[in-house]
């Protein structure tokens, strides 16, 4: 069977721009939001996908299909990503050493300068912040597994092909990454009651 | 028995299910009995599901449009003839071809008066898009019955036949070579009266659409004399060449005037040499333009649908060949077939060495 995939990826290894763009077109989203996570706002986010696309459509011929399209995709999402945090390494990002010796005070320091009062809080834009900023609290290699295993949803095996990893490593990466998160997140007990609630029953929903 | 500190190693994974049943059983037992492990669970539990609610952003706005500017100035930087695909390559073996031909051709009209000139026009369009005009049979009918799907088949390789007769460029490229035994054998068909009977449903449109051996052999021998004749003219063509660029040894000893005639007739034969060029690559870029098109609609058709096909016709005609072997004297006529070929092969060979002096003849006359 031929699916519209292998057909639109046929089409796109000859350089047809309109078959790689419809092919791309449900890869797209995901990838812009891989780069949001990774980097944080939205205009580098923007800036980054489109990056990671030009590079998929440049070396779309080279795709072997040994792996699946979309481990490919995501292998090039996030080394395009990791690649961009580590040339940010020394100018604007978290350093690491920062991020070790994150505690309680630090977060709460850092909501702080938005001045948010506990109404404010509870709203989901602000509650989405903290989760933002603790993402952004990772190393580069814990917060890719977060993102594709906890965002993108994807399975231990398949993490492990896109990272190169061992599926042992990428457990243990995924384990740290979640018990750093709990760290970072510990003292938003408003968080876990309120709006969260609501985010719990929505998602036990689906 | 494990401590609280290992535990922990494995409660986000417990979390998800992803423990081995030695572990879990172990990890279970331990949060039977540990409040404080029990709270952390529910605590990365927590974790878990707050982050999972991030939810999935849109794409900027101007997104796909930016994109859309930046992949087609990527697709321009990329080559024409940048295709790795099966039809890609298809495209580039059709317009070697037509390359070939334009050059003999162009070499043919450039010795030959101008009056010619007129001629080797309508000659270019009838080799050049004779292919073409069959290839996209194949796929207008694809829907049609196996047993016409046979006949479209047989037709592909007839106009294989009528390419290689053309100009045996086809069978001098390796990758015809599948193409080319299938021809073999479909000749054999016709003349094994046998063959023909036993398998009359393949056969009868097979034959309907193959040339006959006899033909065939004709247009060889047709096909060689053509040869011979352009091989002669590009002989005679270096000659002319020679002459032509000898002058300047003439015009030290000659006085002015004829130097200025000889000059101008030079520079006359030159401006004719790049109009004609001209000439043949915008026809090129046509025939460019057309193999494009066509490997498009080809492309429609699934790849895997063709290999199947061309297996079961494969199986089909490995079966005619099983028994036309056993005929030897058709086996010797497929053997004089061969023969043929490969002297055509060669000759091919030759002109087009000879074709690329004349090109840097052609460079040193500019000059």
């Amino acid at each position: 069977m031929i699916t519209d995939e292998e057909n639109l990826l046929k089409k796109s290894k000859s350089g047809d721009v309109a078959a790689f763009e419809e092919l791309m077109d449900g890869y797209q989203k995901k990838i812009f939001n891989i780069a949001l996570r990774m980097i944080g706002n939205h205009e580098d986010a923007s800036e980054l996908a489109q990056e990671v696309l030009i590079k998929i459509y440049k070396s779309i011929r080279s795709f072997k299909e040994e792996a699946a399209f979309s481990t490919w995709i995501y292998r090039i999402t996030t080394n395009v990503c990791l690649d961009e945090l580590r040339k940010r390494k020394n100018r604007t990002m978290i350093s690491i050493n920062e991020e070790i010796a994150v505690g309680d005070g630090e977060v709460s320091l850092q909501i702080a300068d938005h001045g948010p009062t506990p109404e404010e809080i509870l709203e989901q834009k602000e509650t989405r912040k903290i989760i933002e900023n603790a993402i952004g609290k990772l190393s580069p290699e814990h917060r890719t597994v977060i993102i594709l295993r906890e965002l993108q949803n994807l399975d231990y095996e398949e993490i492990s092909e896109i990272t190169k990893v061992p599926v042992g490593t990428v457990k243990s990466r995924i384990n740290r990454a979640r018990q750093e998160l709990r760290n970072i997140l510990k003292n938003k007990r408003e968080l876990f009651y309120g709006d969260f609630v609501k985010i719990n029953s929505k998602e036990e929903s689906i | 028995m494990k401590n609280c500190t290992e535990i922990s190693e494995y409660l986000a994974l417990y979390a998800e299910n992803e423990l081995d049943s030695n572990l879990l059983l172990e990890v279970e037992e331990h949060l039977k009995n540990c409040p404080s492990c029990k709270e952390d669970l529910e605590a990365i539990k927590a974790t878990m599901v707050l982050i999972k609610s991030l939810p999935e952003e849109e794409l900027p706005g101007n997104f796909k449009a930016q994109l859309h500017e930046r992949l087609i100035l990527e697709n321009k930087k990329k080559s024409h003839f940048g295709f790795s695909s099966f039809y890609g390559r298809t495209i580039g073996i059709t317009a070697s071809i037509a390359a070939v031909f334009i050059f003999a051709l162009f070499a043919k009209g450039w010795i030959l008066p101008t009056n010619m000139k007129s001629d080797s026009a309508p000659e270019i369009a009838s080799y050049s898009y004779a292919p073409e005009e069959e290839m996209p049979k194949v796929v207008g009918d694809e829907e049609k019955s196996a047993k016409e799907i046979r006949g479209e088949e047989a037709a592909v390789s007839n106009n294989d036949v009528t390419a290689f007769d053309q100009g045996t460029i086809k069978s001098a490229d390796s990758e015809k070579s599948s193409f080319q035994s299938e021809k073999n054998r479909t000749e054999e068909v016709e003349i094994d009266p046998n063959a023909v009977t036993s398998f009359s449903l393949a056969a009868a449109d097979i034959r309907g659409s193959t040339l006959s051996q006899k033909e065939l052999t004709m247009e060889f021998k047709n096909q060689e004399q053509n040869i011979k004749q352009i091989k002669e003219k590009i002989t005679a063509l270096g000659g002319v060449i020679m002459e032509e660029t000898a002058p300047s040894d003439k015009v030290e000893t000659n006085h002015e005037q004829s130097k200025t005639i000889e000059n101008t007739a030079l520079s006359m034969k030159v401006m004719m040499i790049n109009s004609q060029m001209d000439f043949l690559m915008i026809f090129l870029e046509e025939v460019v333009v057309k193999e494009s098109m066509i490997s498009k609609e080809l492309e429609t058709i699934p790849e895997t649908e063709i290999e199947m096909r061309l297996k079961v016709r494969a199986g089909e005609l490995d079966k005619q060949l099983q028994e036309i072997e056993n005929n030897s004297d058709s086996v010797s006529q497929i053997d004089s077939v061969n023969a043929q070929k490969a002297l055509v092969d060669k000759s091919l060979e030759e002109l087009k060495k000879e074709g690329e002096y004349t090109i840097l003849y052609l460079n040193f006359v500019k000059k």
